[in-house]
């Protein structure tokens, strides 16, 4: 209920896009103990959950992309590469060979289930988001006020 | 009802109407503002229902002024920029998620003999934190064409990068933006004219100082397109043959760590100068290469370079800092791949059949 009232007193205060620049939020972001690294890849399966390529190879089967039969499963060989890069072809978009975002979601697929994510990535989210949401009420207060939140 | 829908158009064409000759004032105060450069375009429009500005035959040219001052002079244009806001996004979660489309862009750099180096500020993380909160989904470029050419170095080669395509994704100025993903760039192209290019990189943007990883690799490069990279590396003028270089790096806070794998396929040299060093170098490739098997099929010259220091230091200046490292990369490579005399191959060695690997089951 709390944060449904935070809510609607920032959008009432700070309009719909809210008050982003405060010196609370811009701190909040930029401390490094709540962050969670992401996972750095030198290739591009590294970036997937256990079973991802292997979607995407059956998903580009499906569309008659690809020949699962001389491919090697679950890995990202020269075939699901170029097969890659011809749907991208079709569809328009960056001829890479490598599945992006872009190109797992137009795949049909979830990027989101797919991309692997930072362990505590969820709930650095969801504070985030809060921490956005008070920052936009303490920016409207600031304002209101004439008072400055920098300690 | 027609008067109704008759009026909604108007407002909605006039909208249209205003907004364009605003996006286009704007356009010509942003252009104008950027210093030491002179912006033009053909075309801007703005659509409302896709929420999108888009710009056509933009170019950047360096002033004259700024160009004899500076070290490397980039020149830029592009056919067509096309920047989307998803409106879903702004509704659901009151963050600006953008999209860019960049169609064939050409940037040409040139690194002058003489000028001063500007200090580069890669507190990437710090820099980012103070922005609005942004995540540019995605920057998509089609059909890019790069070039680079140092004035300073008469046997520096121009490299020439074209019919690239790339995608960076999830760059965003807050990290619960990023939801736990690094940055991602996709890079497909060609180098010079038969180099098959492929570069894959995730980054951490809000890390103190540079931090990412990838691989980069180009392969069935002609040798002779590179010539001026064995003259100047070994005292050799390629006559033939094809190279291969594979490189993976890890920059943890603008410390490089990594290796270059160069494979020298049927490369053929000469003496580049006179004297016995550069004949004894031809001998060496010679016979590093010498067919051994039946066919007469030339052997592939491979090893392995370690790189490493400091990607960026505190007083370089980005451009010509990247260029030098690639540069210095691929002579390493290259030379090292020329020094490289394998070993003689192996006889292959055929497994038992009770030995081998089961045959994966297919799905029904």
């Amino acid at each position: 209920v709390s944060f449904r009232i935070k809510l609607a007193m920032s959008l009432l205060l700070c309009g719909p896009f809210g008050c982003p620049q405060t010196s609370r939020g811009a701190a909040s972001d930029a401390s490094p103990r709540r962050r969670a690294a992401p996972h750095l890849a030198t290739t591009p399966a590294q970036l997937f959950v256990p079973g991802g390529i292997e979607q995407i190879q059956q998903a580009l089967t499906a569309r008659g992309y690809l020949d699962l039969a001389p491919t090697t499963r679950g890995h990202l060989d020269v075939l699901t590469s170029s097969a890659l890069r011809k749907f991208q072809s079709d569809q328009d978009i960056a001829r890479t060979g490598t599945p992006d975002h872009e190109t797992v979601g137009r795949l049909g697929l979830d990027p989101r289930a797919l991309f692997r994510k930072s362990e505590d990535a969820v709930g650095v989210l969801d504070q985030g988001h809060q921490e956005y949401v008070h920052a936009g009420i303490a920016a409207a207060n600031c304002r209101a006020y004439g008072t400055n939140t920098r300690r | 009802v027609l008067w109704t829908v008759s009026a909604l158009l108007v407002v909605l064409v006039a909208g249209r109407l205003a907004l364009t000759l605003f996006a286009e004032m704007r356009t010509r105060q942003v252009l104008a503002s950027i210093r030491g450069y002179r912006g033009d375009y053909s075309d801007v429009s703005v659509s409302l229902l896709r929420l999108a500005y888009t710009i056509d035959g933009i170019e950047l040219v360096q002033d004259p002024e700024a160009a004899a001052e500076s070290k490397a002079r980039p020149h830029f244009r592009a056919k067509r920029i096309e920047i989307g806001l998803d409106w879903r996004e702004i509704l659901r979660r009151r963050v600006l998620v953008v999209a860019v489309k960049i169609e064939e862009p050409k940037l040409h750099v040139v690194i002058a003999r003489s000028g001063k180096s500007r200090r580069s500020d890669v507190r990437i993380g710090e820099k980012m934190s103070k922005l609005s909160p942004l995540a540019i989904e995605r920057i998509e470029i089609k059909r890019a064409e790069l070039a680079f050419a140092d004035e300073g170095r008469e046997d520096a080669p121009a490299l020439w990068l074209h019919d690239l395509d790339a995608a960076l994704e999830n760059l965003a100025t807050r990290p619960w933006l990023a939801e736990g993903e690094p940055a991602m760039l996709a890079l497909s192209g060609t180098l010079q004219r038969t180099g098959q290019v492929s570069v894959f990189v995730t980054a951490d943007p809000f890390a103190k100082r540079v931090t990412f990883s990838g691989r980069a690799s180009i392969k069935r490069l002609d040798v002779r397109e590179v010539r001026s990279f064995f003259v100047r590396g070994m005292d050799l003028a390629p006559k033939r043959g094809t190279i291969d270089l594979i490189a993976e790096f890890h920059v943890r806070e603008g410390r490089l760590r990594g290796g270059v794998k160069p494979i020298l396929k049927d490369v053929e040299v000469s003496a580049a100068k006179p004297g016995l060093a550069p004949k004894l170098k031809e001998w060496l490739v010679e016979a590093g290469q010498r067919p051994t098997d039946r066919n007469g099929a030339r052997r592939a010259a491979a090893g392995f370079v370690p790189i490493g220091g400091d990607i960026i230091a505190p007083d370089a200046d980005l451009w010509p800092t990247v260029l030098r490292l690639l540069r210095n990369a691929f002579t390493a490579g290259l030379t090292a791949g020329l020094q490289n005399v394998p070993s003689p191959a192996p006889k292959e060695r055929r497994v038992p059949q009770s030995r081998q690997p089961s045959p994966r089951r297919r799905p029904r």
